[in-house]
This record gives structure tokens, C-alpha cells and sequence, in this order.
């Protein structure tokens, strides 16, 4: 046996070494390791595009993947060149493989190109992909670099590194002309465009800083025309597009332009260029010699992003029948929607911003519940044929929601979904069936295609209707409608038929009124666009939204002689209430002509004071669970900061009863008098009540009521016998069988939900759905014409989502 | 060996007599002076011309036995950060401290600490009376409210030791108690204003103090005389749960609290006019403000740090959102009675405070901007809130969470929690980038720290 010079161990010393080698080994193995989690992408968001030859390990000209699958079995494919804002980086994604590239594999983890602090823009010019360009916001350059540094397994040919930074000014976005011998930088910060040149080898010669002019011209008018549409039934009522007044710019006045996007016009050459400081779309010519400015675009309002359209057909039908169109869309930074320029050479409203949708929204924006943060424009299929119906072609049965073929309008949202808007739907003529008849697809009945409005993503068989049936619950009965609208138990209130559904509107309910046989009980909007899916109700004598708050009873205040109730948080105009005298001189036309008049009813408790006065207890709490009755007034003037008041709601008590037992600051709250309260789930109390210039509250005199104008209603309280309309819904309560309607603080509320709503056209870019799904802001939308992809930037969620449009939908995400 | 056993367990109890006793005895070890252990909030004082900076420290480690409430001379501060400059100190490796350390290489500086006080361990925040005279910090463990005195000079009091005394801590429930009222647990935010001034009520009429409970309450609280306890005047239950902080409308008078749970803000109005008198006053509900258009990763889901209002009067507040991270420009719509969502910023992981500054006021390079203190990618976001967009971030803060910005010097304040140091960091450079003056990088660069960096193995 071999000596080590040690002494040998003994048995028991053998054993203890051996557990604690065992112990301390099993103690390793239960330890988890540190788990390294490789560093992917970190606040993405400029995206440009490049094709790669996996063969020959060059990028090449973009040309070279057009209409490839994308899939890792073809030797050329896009590569994604992403810029990691938080980190100064541009990551590298090969589009075949969905792969996001590790640029070094001698530095473990994921490493990607540095570049300058918060890069903005990424340039790969198409047809001389050799050298990539970088603009970075923080550090204030623009960097070229070999566009083979950013892939592992790219190769030359040789190409310089170099930047330029700018003296002054923070680039916030970078093109190429179209030429490709130029770059251009916005520079917000000192108002001008920097203008670099691009010499021979690639690299960057001298910037020229081209000062923008900060004046505003007048605005075009836009006037009203008819818009593409495809609608079916044929006989659907819509409200045309009105007329437009341009947006008032004095408030600008005296502004600096903050110029922060470009756009190249790919027909003509110009430059567009967005400010986020004045109502401009600043304009330039480009030739060989530089940038030329011209008559810049009043849109009225700021604007944060840009898209151009092709030329389009105006009406429907292909390019060589119809006059031509095209459109600049901008995204209004304050408003956070999107409006539409004319931006056809030629045209007697060039420059004007067009007017988009005829319901309550504002008529001249492309609206969604959501914040818009970024567009850009698809051409799916640009090469397409137009869908010709009735002849039983591919496309024609292939036409559906979903399927884009044309051009369309792409807007990222703050609730991180991408939408479409329609503006030249090549299958748009083949929906609905020839002639609105015997689509392709049976479920294609109702047809609702208008440029500059989203798109309807769904086949909609039947049009919208009302999940199950109206209630109208009184007391405890639950108050079920026959199909007349009548209470069947014949106990509470119902509703009436009417006539005919109001103009643009159609039957909901029953469904024997839809098809013409019945008379209608409930109307909603023909208008897709304008009808959120909510639940409406309308509550007898309910309160008012939002009119809670502290308050005071005075015989006096301010030397006038009351009874008031001093609102101590004013607004009170604001959520729209009414005094009885403040309805007197409103036209019988007003659907507010002849209300009483809203009340107020205290809310708090009895103070503790008065308890044990005598005559005060009839306002205490009951201790049985029951709900006090209710102590207040009838308001007769309403104004921003207080109440007058009229008779009170019982004769068992009198305002100096009430004033001396409620002596201090109270709560209370405004309900209606005499009449239901119409709120919609997410439409709200909609009324037209502000204050004047004394502090009043009057339904708004400036608007002048026109039928067929909704915003002009908006009665926001529906009264027996009298049909409450508000451009949305539309129904008539009637109290036949309970004359005089319910008791002062009774139960009765109608309820219906609307069913079948059109769906927008969209997707979302959160990572999955339900607990522990990360959140999505979309940041940037930027479409592949080489791919026909769009791809969207997640920022919040670290994502690249690529979407196809046949049909239109996610198909990956890449982080 | 049975002799030896015998006396064994008369003996182990007396040991363990004597070894109980001394445990039960422990009364901990006293914070040390001058010395920073996981601070949660600085504020600079006065607001309008700052002189010094007020610390909170929460002995989140529990070394101590309790927290400590300092302040601290920003005039030494800037002379000192200067030596460093001066030495060729870069300010990533600039320690200033107020004890000299002989070989050590911070920059010692005698005059910096101005004064402390002790309280309760695990405070949430610090609040300042309108004077300025007085000091509220709301502490998490013992629900207790400290209220410290504060000279001109900047000296601290709370009773005749460091250790506050019980006339400078806890709430008088006494009233409140008659009526049922009782001040709820874990308060974590707290706002402190003057009654006439916010309320109406007559002049004279003190301070008012209003409490944010995690579980989802708020209490209104008189602020009572120096040497007095605070008044509990009335509780409001019923709100969101996991509320994070309170903030007070200055167009409606109303206070926003956040909740860390739900999409929406709850407020609630203390009610009171010209007529009343503040013991009297009340609570009530004001209604939640939905937060609509945004996406939380789950329905029924938000989680909103922190409001802050507008500083230039502006009807608009900025609402800190954890999920998804951003900043939110969100201006009261009043027919709706919901909020205008007007521009969304996103920020890095852990977003929690956020301070707005009007910067170069007057000027033609004047900016207003939000300072986001992102605790979790231990980064600071700094946005325009006009524009609005991402202006420069500055990385590299071990545990941002507190801020307060100095628009005279143009410096940043960052408590730095993990590292239990205060980062004193210039923002020039991006002013300069935003005025377009500037000849370098645009990022904001380090000049140095209050105290010395205590590294944190792990801190979940």
C-alpha cells in the first residue's frame, strides 16, 4: 500500500469524513445554481429591415427576399435590426429562424452592437445594404457602421465605422431620400432639419442645419364629400360626413417648430415632417443639391407621426374608373387620434384635413378608446387585381374581414393592440354578395366598409340586437317585456313602440321590428362605428354621476335670500344638472323642454347633536337595515358653486325643519326628479349642460337642436311618453300601467345590453392572456412591403410581433 | 458520574434564569449619529430656496432599534462635492461624510450633519407643514405618526432626548374613540396642509393631516400644536385595498390615492368651509377615477404607485403605473367624471416615485420634467412632460427610490435605498441638450454621495 507520509485513519474518523463529504455533497446538489438569464431586448424600438444571403454570408440587395416564406430553409431572408433604447444597442433578428443573434459569442449572453446612448432611428439603405446608419437621440450623432457587424455570421464587403455629431440638436428620427445620397435628421430641440450627405464609401460628409419656419398659413378647407364605402343592406341609413371648419391655431402663436419625424414620399421625393410644437407638417423638395422648403401644412393641431397612401381610387371600384385620391395621415399629439389630410397633387383641398366620421365623436379625427401612438400604411397585395363580383373568382371567395388586400391604415395603440383602418379594400366590391346579395361567404350579410374608419373585423349575419330581452325591474318584480314593450305583469312601467326608429337609427328589439314585421321598441345607431357594445340602463329618479359631495343648507347666502344648498366642491354644472328654472326658455324642439328640474337629497347621517332634538327623528338612520327616506329638495337654479331650492320632497318636513337638524356641512347628492337616468356602461351620463358665463347651469345655448344631428341632443334623462334619443339609443318609457307614474323613491330601472356589435379590426401584442401576461405599449408599427408583414415594437414588453394580413394576425413575437 | 449529574439541573435552570432574563432585557443598540440605514425619503427644505436635506431612515435591516429623521447641509454638500471635483474624485467614487475616517477615502466633512431625532423603525414618507416648521413622517410598524420640530437652522426636536418622546409620536383618538373611530394600521402615505388654505376654513385654524392605510382607508387628522399629540378627526374605509400614497388636487381640493391593485384612483374630500371648524369636519367619498385605454396585462388589474399634480397649475397629473411601467399625463374629465389620458411614457422595472420640476423657469429653455425612480432596473427615467417623451435616463443607482430636485443648482437628490446613501447628480448636461447649448453627452453625471455605499448581498 502506498504511504503518503500520513497517518492512516481510523475506522470511525473514515466514517465521519465520508458523511460529511456526503452531506456537504447532497447539500451542493439540492442548492440551485445561479440561474443567468440571457439579456435579450431591452426597450426596443426602431426597426429596420436588411436581406441576408446565408450562402454567400453577404447582406444584399432588399429585392433579393422579396416574396420569399421566410422560412430557414431559403437561403436569403430579412434580418431585423432592432435598437435597444435602454442599453445604446441594435440587435440583429434573422426573420427566417426567429432568432434574435448574439453579435459576439466570445462574451457570454446575449451581446449586441453598441452604438450611441438611446439610438432613435436605423436606416439599411435597399439597394446598398453595406453600411448601416444610426441615429442616437442621447448622444447626439449619427453613426455609420458595417452593416456585417451586426450579424455573427455576415462577412464584407468592407465598409468604414464613423459618426457625426451634431453641435446642437438631438436627432429624434433619421431618412433616407429617396435617391439614397442623403440622410435627414429632425432636430427638435433647435427647431431644423440636419441634412447629411452620404459620400462614396458610405460614410458621412458635413451636416447642413436647415432652419424650420415657424410660421402657420391658413388652413384649406376640406369640403364635404362622399367617401369609398361599400355598404350592405343597400338601404342602411348613414349620416353623411359633414363639413368641416379648420381648427383655430391663435394659441400657437409665437411657437418654435419641434420637428421629430420624416417621412419620404416615395413618388415625389419630399419630405414630410411632423412637429410636436405647432399645427404644421412641415414640407420639403429634394434634388440633387439638397432640401428646399415649402408651403408647410396648418393641420390644426401637433402632430407626433406620419403615413402617406399611394394613389387610391376616391370612390369604389378600380384606379381607371374612379377619380384618383391619397391621403396623408397624421397622429394629433394632444387629442392622441389621427386625422386625414387630402394630400393629392392637384387638388382643390390639398392640405386640408378631411372629415371622417359623421356620430358623436369629433367628426374630423379617427377616434379609438384608446390613445393612438403610432401608424403606418400597409399595402398588402399591392399588385392585386380588384375583386370584380359575380363572376365567381378566387378573390371573391376568399373576401372576408380579415383578408387584406389594398391599403390600409395601421395605428398602435396605448392599450398595446394594433388596428386596421380601411382606406382601398381591393374586395371591397365582391362583399356583401353581388349587388348585397348571396355573398361567398353566407355569414358576410352586413357589409360596412368606409374609408377612414376602422375596419369591421368580423362577418356580421345579423345585424346589432339586445342580449336576450329588455327588463324593467320595478320594486321587487323583475320586470320581464313582452314583445310590445308592455310589463307582462301589467304592475310597472314598460315601453312604447314607436313609429319608426328615429333617422339613422335601426330596430334592436324585437327582432320581429328587425325584419319589418313588428314595430321597433329599441333603436340603436345604423352608424358600426359609433356604437360601443355597452349595457344600458335608465333609473327612475337615480343620481346624477359624480354629484356627491359636502355641502350646507342656508336660508342666505351671499345676501340673497335662498332656501341653498352651497355645493362647497363645485362643478356642479359639469355633470349636468338642472334647475327647474334653468329648462323654462329651452324650444320645445329640446328633448330637455319641460323637465322639473332635478333634486338634491342629503346623504349623510343625522349629526350626532341633533339626535336627541326634537323633530329630527325622521331623518335618523333606521337601525334595521331599512334605507332612510329620502331628505331633500327640489333644486329650482342650479349653478357651479351652489343650489336654490324648492319645495321639499315631503310635506312632513319643511327646509327649516331640515336646516335645524342638519345645522352643519353635510353630503348630498342630485338625482332626477320625476324622470329615469339614462347611463351607458362606458358612454356614461351624456348631456349638454355647462356653465354660463355666471356661473349657471344651462343646457348649451350655443348649440342649436338638429334631428339629425346627435350631438345636439344628448337629453341624458329619458321621461315618460317623451322618446329619449341620443344619437345612440333610442326607446319611449311608458308608465299605462302605473298612471302617474312610480312613487317618489321607488325601484325601477330598465336594462338592456347590446348585443353583436360590430368588433374592430386588430390585435394585441401582450405576451398571452390571463394572470402573469405582461402588458403591451405599442411604440413603433413599421409594414415589410418585402415580406408583407407588419411588425410592431413593443417597448414596455421588450417584443418584436410580426403580424400577417391573410389573414390578419399574429404570428409571432420575438424578444 | 452521578455526583457530577446531581447538580445539573439546579445549575441549568439558574443559567437559564440569568441568560432569559438578560435576552428579555435587550433594549437593541441605538442608531449611531450620522449615518445613513436604508433611507426612504429626502426632501430638500425650504422648498422655495433649500438650504438643507431631510433624511429618513427606516432601519429596514433592523440593526438598530429604531429609524432616524436627519437633515443635513446642502451649502457643505456642494462645498465638499467640490473637493472632490477639485481632486480629481470622479463622482462614482466622491463618499462625503460628516465623520473623519482617518485613511479611508471619503471626503470628510465637518459641518455637513446638521441634526438628528430617532423614531420607529420602517418609516413610509416624510411630509412637511406649510410653514415649514414641523416635520410628519408616518411610520409602517408601530402605525405611530411622528411629529418633529424644526428650527430655521435646521435643527430637529422631538422631546429632550434624540429618542422622540411620547408627546411627538401617536395620534389622540380620544374624541374619535367615542364615536367609534379608530386610526387604522400602516400608513404609507401622508399629506399635510394648511386648513384655512385648502379647506376655507377661518384662519387660525392649523394644520390638517390626511393618512393613507394600505389596507385601504384614509384618515383625516388635526395636526394639533407643538408638543401635541395629532387629533384623529375622522377614518374613510371602504377604499381600493394596497393604496400606495395620497396626493392633493390643487383644482378641486380633492386627494387622489392610487391603488397598487386596481385600474382605477380613488378619491376622497375632506368636508369643511368658512362656517366650520376642523375637529368637526368629515370625510367623504369622491368617487374613483377609471384609468381606460390602457393595458394592465389583466382585466380588473392596475397598479398605480403614486399622483403628482401639475406644478405650473396646469390641470394635469402625472400618474406613475407599475403595470404597465409607465408614466401616465392624465388631465379630470369632469362631464365624465373619469380621466383624459393625454400621453403614456413607458419607464424601466420597478417604477416607484416620481417628482415633477419646472427646470430654467422663464426662460426660453424652460422644461418642465418628471424625474421616475425605477427601482427594480435601479435606473432613473427623466421625461418632458409636454412633449411628452423619454429625455435620458440615468443608470447605474444600486436602489433609486425617493427624489427631489433643486431647479437653483440644477441637481438631482436620489435616496438610494439599497446602498443606504443619498446620490447628489447634475442635471445641466440635459438641460443643456434640451436648450440646445450643449457641447457633450446629454446624460446627468454623478457629482457624488452622501454617505458611503453599503453593499446589499440580496435584497428581495
Amino acid at each position: 500500500m502506498m504511504s503518503l507520509g500520513l497517518r492512516p485513519l481510523g475506522r470511525v474518523s473514515a466514517f465521519l469524513l465520508l458523511g460529511l463529504a456526503l452531506a456537504l455533497g447532497l447539500a451542493g446538489c439540492r442548492q440551485s445554481g445561479t440561474v443567468v438569464t440571457p439579456v435579450r431586448f431591452d426597450r426596443p424600438r426602431a426597426i429596420a429591415f436588411a436581406c441576408f444571403d446565408t450562402t454567400t454570408h453577404l447582406f444584399v440587395e432588399r429585392s433579393r427576399c422579396e416574396g420569399l416564406e421566410e422560412v430557414s430553409t431559403e437561403p436569403v431572408g430579412l434580418t431585423a435590426l432592432v435598437a435597444q433604447t435602454a442599453r445604446g444597442e441594435v440587435a440583429a433578428v434573422d426573420l427566417r429562424t426567429g432568432q434574435v443573434l448574439d453579435s459576439d459569442s466570445l462574451v457570454p449572453g446575449f451581446t449586441f452592437r453598441r452604438v450611441g446612448v438611446d439610438p432613435v432611428a436605423i436606416v439599411v439603405p435597399a439597394n446598398a445594404p453595406a453600411t448601416t446608419y444610426v441615429a442616437s437621440r442621447g448622444s447626439r450623432k449619427i453613426q455609420w457602421i458595417p452593416t456585417a457587424d451586426l450579424r455573427p455570421d455576415a462577412v464584407g464587403p468592407s465598409s468604414s465605422t464613423g459618426e457625426v455629431v451634431l453641435d446642437r440638436g438631438s436627432p429624434s428620427d433619421l431618412a433616407l431620400s429617396a435617391d439614397g445620397t442623403m440622410l435627414f435628421a429632425p432636430l427638435a430641440d433647435i427647431s431644423a432639419l440636419a441634412q447629411i450627405p452620404i459620400l462614396a464609401d458610405g460614410s458621412l460628409g458635413t451636416p447642413t442645419i436647415l432652419d424650420l419656419d415657424g410660421a402657420i398659413p391658413a388652413a384649406v378647407v376640406a369640403p364635404a364629400a362622399d367617401p369609398f364605402e361599400r355598404i350592405c343592406p343597400t338601404s342602411a341609413a348613414l349620416r353623411t360626413l359633414p363639413a368641416m371648419a379648420p381648427r383655430p391655431t391663435d394659441d400657437f402663436l409665437g411657437l418654435s417648430p419641434a420637428p421629430v419625424r420624416v417621412v419620404v414620399d416615395p413618388d415625389s421625393g419630399d419630405l414630410w415632417i411632423a412637429d410636436t410644437n405647432l399645427p404644421l407638417i412641415h414640407h420639403f423638395s429634394v434634388d440633387a443639391t439638397g432640401a428646399t422648403p415649402l408651403t408647410s401644412l396648418n393641420v390644426g393641431a401637433p402632430v407626433a407621426d406620419l403615413a402617406l397612401t399611394p394613389v387610391v381610387p376616391a370612390t369604389l371600384g378600380a384606379m381607371a374608373e374612379s377619380a384618383p385620391a391619397r391621403y396623408l395621415y397624421a397622429l394629433d399629439v394632444r387629442g392622441g387620434d389621427v386625422m386625414a389630410v387630402d394630400l393629392l397633387d392637384g387638388s382643390a383641398s390639398f392640405g386640408a384635413v378631411l372629415s371622417v366620421n359623421s356620430g358623436l365623436a369629433t367628426p374630423d379625427r379617427i377616434h379609438f378608446p384608446s390613445r393612438a401612438r403610432t401608424l403606418t400604411v400597409l399595402q398588402p397585395q399591392p399588385t392585386g387585381t380588384v375583386c370584380v363580383p359575380g363572376i365567381d373568382s378566387e378573390e371573391e371567395t376568399a373576401a372576408a374581414p380579415d383578408l387584406l388586400r389594398g391599403v390600409f391604415l395601421a395605428i398602435g395603440l396605448a392599450d398595446g393592440s394594433a388596428r386596421i383602418v380601411d382606406v382601398y379594400d381591393l374586395d371591397a366590391a365582391c362583399r356583401g354578395g353581388n349587388g348585397c346579395s348571396s355573398p361567398a361567404n353566407v355569414s358576410d350579410v352586413n357589409v360596412f366598409i368606409r374609408r377612414n374608419e376602422p375596419r369591421i373585423g368580423a362577418a356580421l349575419s345579423a345585424s346589432v340586437g339586445i342580449q336576450t330581452s329588455p327588463t324593467f325591474s320595478f320594486e321587487s318584480s323583475p320586470g320581464v317585456l313582452d314583445d310590445t314593450g308592455r310589463d307582462q305583469a301589467q304592475a310597472g312601467p314598460g315601453l312604447q313602440a314607436l313609429d319608426a326608429c328615429p333617422d339613422f337609427m335601426s330596430a334592436i328589439w324585437p327582432s320581429t321590428a328587425q325584419d319589418g314585421a313588428a314595430s321597433p321598441v329599441v333603436c340603436a345607431a345604423t352608424d358600426p362605428w359609433e356604437l360601443p357594445a355597452e349595457r344600458w340602463t335608465a333609473t327612475w329618479e337615480a343620481a346624477l354621476p359624480g354629484t356627491g359631495g359636502p355641502g350646507r343648507l342656508l336660508s342666505e347666502l351671499d345676501g340673497a335670500a335662498g332656501p341653498w344648498l352651497s355645493a362647497r366642491a363645485g362643478g356642479v354644472c359639469a355633470r349636468g344638472v338642472l334647475g327647474a328654472d334653468d329648462t323654462a326658455s329651452l324650444g320645445a324642439d329640446d328633448p330637455q323642454a319641460g323637465y322639473g328640474g332635478d333634486e338634491v337629497v342629503i346623504t349623510s347621517d343625522l349629526p350626532v347633536a341633533s339626535e336627541a332634538l326634537p323633530g329630527c327623528e325622521p331623518f335618523l338612520t333606521p337601525t334595521d337595515g331599512t334605507e332612510r327616506d329620502p331628505v331633500g329638495f327640489a333644486i329650482l337654479a342650479a349653478s357651479d358653486d351652489r343650489l336654490r331650492l324648492g319645495d321639499s320632497l315631503s310635506a312632513a318636513y319643511s327646509f327649516d325643519d331640515v336646516l335645524t337638524c342638519f345645522p352643519g356641512l353635510l353630503t348630498y347628492e342630485v338625482r332626477s326628479r320625476a324622470a329615469y337616468t339614462v347611463l351607458g356602461s362606458s358612454s356614461a351620463f351624456m348631456h349638454r349642460v355647462a356653465a354660463d358665463a355666471f356661473g349657471r347651469c344651462a343646457v348649451d345655448p350655443s348649440v342649436v337642436v338638429d334631428p339629425t344631428e346627435p350631438r345636439t341632443f344628448l337629453p341624458g334623462r329619458a321621461v315618460a311618453g317623451r322618446t329619449f334619443d341620443n344619437g345612440l339609443v333610442a326607446f319611449t318609457i311608458q308608465h299605462e300601467d302605473i298612471p302617474g307614474g312610480p312613487a317618489p323613491n321607488a325601484r325601477a330601472q330598465l336594462t338592456f345590453s347590446l348585443s353583436r356589435v360590430p368588433p374592430g379590426l386588430g390585435a394585441s401584442m401582450r405576451s398571452a392572456e390571463g394572470v402573469g401576461a405582461t402588458a403591451a405599449i405599442v411604440d413603433e408599427l413599421v409594414w415589410s412591403p418585402i415580406d408583407q408583414s407588419l411588425f410592431g415594437v413593443d417597448g414596455h414588453g421588450d417584443r418584436l410581433v410580426q403580424m400577417k394580413m391573410d389573414p390578419f394576425r399574429v404570428v409571432r413575437s420575438l424578444r | 458520574m452521578r455526583d457530577h449529574l446531581r447538580g445539573l439541573p439546579l445549575g441549568a435552570i439558574a443559567l437559564l434564569a440569568l441568560l432569559s432574563g438578560g435576552c428579555l432585557d435587550n433594549t437593541g443598540i441605538t442608531p449611531p449619529g450620522r449615518e445613513f440605514n436604508f433611507p426612504i425619503a429626502g426632501r430638500l427644505w425650504p422648498a422655495d430656496a433649500p438650504t438643507h436635506l431631510l433624511v429618513a431612515n427606516t432601519n429596514f435591516d433592523l440593526r438598530y432599534n429604531g429609524g432616524t429623521l436627519s437633515t443635513w447641509s446642502l451649502t457643505r454638500l456642494d462645498e465638499c462635492l467640490l473637493t472632490c471635483s477639485e481632486m480629481g474624485i470622479a463622482g462614482e467614487d466622491c463618499y462625503v461624510t460628516d465623520i473623519i475616517r482617518p485613511g479611508s477615502d471619503e471626503v470628510a466633512c465637518p459641518g455637513l450633519f446638521k441634526s438628528e431625532v430617532i423614531i420607529d423603525s420602517f418609516a413610509a414618507d416624510i411630509a412637511l407643514s406649510p410653514a415649514g416648521d414641523r416635520v410628519y413622517v408616518p411610520v409602517r410598524s408601530s402605525s405611530e405618526l411622528f411629529q418633529v420640530e424644526l428650527a430655521s437652522d435646521g435643527t430637529l426636536s422631538c422631546g429632550p432626548d434624540r429618542r422622540c418622546d411620547d408627546s411627538h409620536q401617536g395620534v389622540d383618538d380620544s374624541v374619535a374613540r367615542e364615536q367609534g373611530i379608530t386610526l387604522p394600521v400602516d400608513p404609507v402615505g401622508i399629506y399635510v396642509g394648511s386648513a384655512s388654505a385648502d379647506l376655507g376654513l377661518p384662519e387660525g385654524s392649523g394644520d390638517y393631516v390626511l393618512l393613507s392605510h394600505r389596507e385601504g382607508a384614509t384618515s383625516l387628522l388635526s395636526a394639533g400644536t407643538p408638543g401635541t399629540q395629532a387629533s384623529l378627526i375622522d377614518v374613510r374605509k371602504d377604499f381600493a385595498p394596497n393604496l400606495a400614497s395620497i396626493s392633493r388636487d390643487p383644482n378641486s381640493g380633492l386627494m387622489w390615492i392610487p391603488s397598487a391593485s386596481r385600474p382605477a384612483i380613488d378619491r376622497v374630500g375632506v368636508a369643511a368651509d368658512d362656517r366650520s371648524i376642523l375637529s368637526e369636519s368629515f370625510l367623504y367619498d369622491a368617487g374613483s377615477l377609471p384609468l381606460r385605454g390602457i393595458d394592465t396585462g389583466a382585466a380588473g388589474y392596475g397598479d398605480a404607485r403614486q399622483v403628482v399634480f401639475d406644478p405650473r397649475g396646469l390641470h394635469q397629473a402625472y400618474v406613475l403605473s407599475r403595470q404597465p411601467r409607465a408614466l401616465f399625463i392624465v388631465a379630470p374629465d369632469e362631464s365624465q367624471d373619469g380621466v383624459e389620458l393625454r400621453g403614456e411614457v413607458d419607464v424601466g422595472s420597478g417604477p416607484s416615485r416620481v417628482t415633477v420640476a419646472v427646470l430654467r423657469a422663464g426662460t426660453p429653455a424652460e422644461h418642465t420634467l418628471a424625474f421616475v425612480s425605477c427601482f427594480d432596473s435601479r435606473d432613473v427615467y427623466i421625461i418632458d412632460v409636454d412633449a411628452p417623451r423619454l429625455v435620458s435616463v440615468y443608470r447605474g443607482v444600486s436602489g433609486p427610490f425617493d427624489l427631489a430636485v433643486d431647479p437653483v443648482t440644477e441637481q438631482l437628490y436620489i435616496t438610494d435605498f439599497r446602498a443606504s446613501v443619498i446620490r447628489v447628480v447634475d442635471i445641466a448636461p440635459t438641460l443643456d441638450c434640451l436648450a440646445g447649448t450643449a457641447s457633450g453627452e446629454c446624460t446627468p453625471r454623478q457629482l457624488g454621495m452622501l454617505g458611503r455605499p453599503r453593499a446589499i448581498v440580496e435584497l428581495r
